[in-house]
């Protein structure tokens, strides 16, 4: 996959993360005022970056769930309020606990919940243990992909039509272009590097035995 | 005391309680135009704000400053919306000694303040500042990191009596956790700079 782009909403740690370490892998940065179709239809796929407020989000849903149903995937990151502009996601924010670390035994509970998910061939789950900032809830046929253990789900995959969401409560972007948490570079290079190589998602088929065995890779986008 | 002061903040999607009580008002990038800032006495940005956006109104930003009035920027400075700043610089490495932040010289906004509590939150370093918005000839260094080599705080005074404050880290006011140590002086420190409160004793 070639045609990535990125919403860039003008924040220092946007532009310190599209013009920096991923500058290559990105073909058009979008403000959110520019999503419109014609730009949409050159991508092949959508970063919605953290912390993109969701008012200039709000006004371009339908622009946004169209693109998807015609075969786009489209990236959602945290603290972007998808609720508010994608159907069947309800999302439940909790305080930010970043001192977890430093309790003897920390653990933040991070589990990946569909290891055999080809993302988790680039990702694993230090790259995905930094702050959790809530909790989503998807709609029938949403797929959790990783949680946080007894509070939720901060990972999720869905299909509509032709193309594909993920979405996630995880802020890599802000962390990682202010500098701060190593973490969020590694799971940053590990989405890129799962767009690059087509973003495969996994059909599972269930055989006789009931027993669910994973079939090639199929890339849908 | 009666409020006069005209203050607003840009960047964030709700404003912060104790700064909303106190008179400060939240207008976001996109409304921030020439009239809205003519009208205004002093404008806070914070780290999450749409730079991009705000370095198309340098003009009226600068005759902000030029008129007297009070400019607070924090975060990390990619897209320059004044002519006198420029890219941030990150610290080479960010051990936690090298992100111990030191005071050097006096301000009222840090009257009151350990700076070994805002080195810390809740025994986490880092989020006062990882480097520097490299400051102007002329600007006055306040508070440094990395053994004094990267200015995270410093305040530029215009002859007309303007100030430019410069924290190259997290928003001053997200620092108030739990009201338990001496970070909880910032924004009531931030209140009297502003002339929305009366400066209390330390």
């Amino acid at each position: 996959m070639r045609r990535i782009g990125a919403i860039d909403a003008g924040s220092s740690y946007h532009a310190f993360t599209f013009a920096g370490r991923y500058a290559d892998r990105i073909a058009t940065r979008l403000e959110p005022e520019g999503i419109a179709w014609d730009r949409l239809a050159t991508l092949e796929a959508l970063l919605v970056a953290c912390r993109t407020p969701p008012r200039r989000l709000v006004p371009h849903a339908t622009t946004l769930a169209r693109w998807v149903e015609r075969g786009g995937l489209l990236v959602v990151l945290g603290e972007t309020r998808p609720d508010l502009w994608l159907e069947d996601v309800r999302f439940a924010p909790c305080p930010t606990d970043f001192s977890w670390w430093l309790r003897p035994g920390a653990d933040l509970g991070i589990e990946i919940v569909a290891p055999s998910h080809p993302l988790f061939c680039r990702i694993d789950r230090a790259a995905l243990t930094w702050h959790v900032h809530g909790h989503l809830e998807g709609g029938p046929g949403d797929r959790p992909l990783v949680v946080q253990r007894d509070r939720g789900c901060i990972l999720m995959e869905r299909r509509r039509g032709a193309g594909r969401v993920l979405i996630t409560t995880l802020d890599p972007v802000y962390h990682h272009g202010s500098f701060f948490m190593p973490a969020t570079t590694r799971f940053l290079d590990g989405l890129f590097a799962w767009l690059v190589e087509g973003a495969p998602s996994e059909a599972v088929v269930v055989n006789d035995s009931s027993r669910a065995t994973e079939r090639a890779a199929e890339r849908l986008v | 005391m009666t409020v006069t002061a005209k203050v607003a903040l840009t960047g964030l999607e709700t404003l912060p309680e104790r700064l909303a009580c106190a008179g400060v008002e939240l207008v976001h990038e996109e409304a921030l135009d020439r009239e809205r800032l003519a009208g205004l006495d002093s404008l806070l940005i914070s780290q999450h704000a749409d730079q991009r956006s705000l370095a198309a109104r340098s003009v009226e930003l600068e005759a902000l400053l030029e008129r007297g009035g009070k400019l607070l920027i924090c975060g990390q400075i990619a897209h320059p919306l004044l002519p006198v700043l420029r890219p941030f610089e990150p610290i080479a490495r960010a051990s936690v000694e090298a992100l111990a932040v030191g005071f050097h010289t006096y301000h009222p906004l840090f009257a009151g303040v350990d700076a070994r509590d805002l080195t810390f939150r809740r025994g986490v370093a880092g989020f006062w500042g990882r480097g520097e918005n490299p400051p102007p000839a002329g600007a006055r260094i306040v508070a440094t990191i990395d053994g004094g080599r990267a200015a995270v705080d410093w305040e530029l005074a215009l002859p007309t009596g303007g100030l430019l404050f410069v924290h190259a880290g997290n928003d001053l006011w997200s620092f108030d956790l739990d009201g338990t140590d001496s970070a909880a002086r910032l924004v009531p420190n931030l209140l009297a700079w502003l002339g929305l409160a009366e400066r209390e004793e330390a």
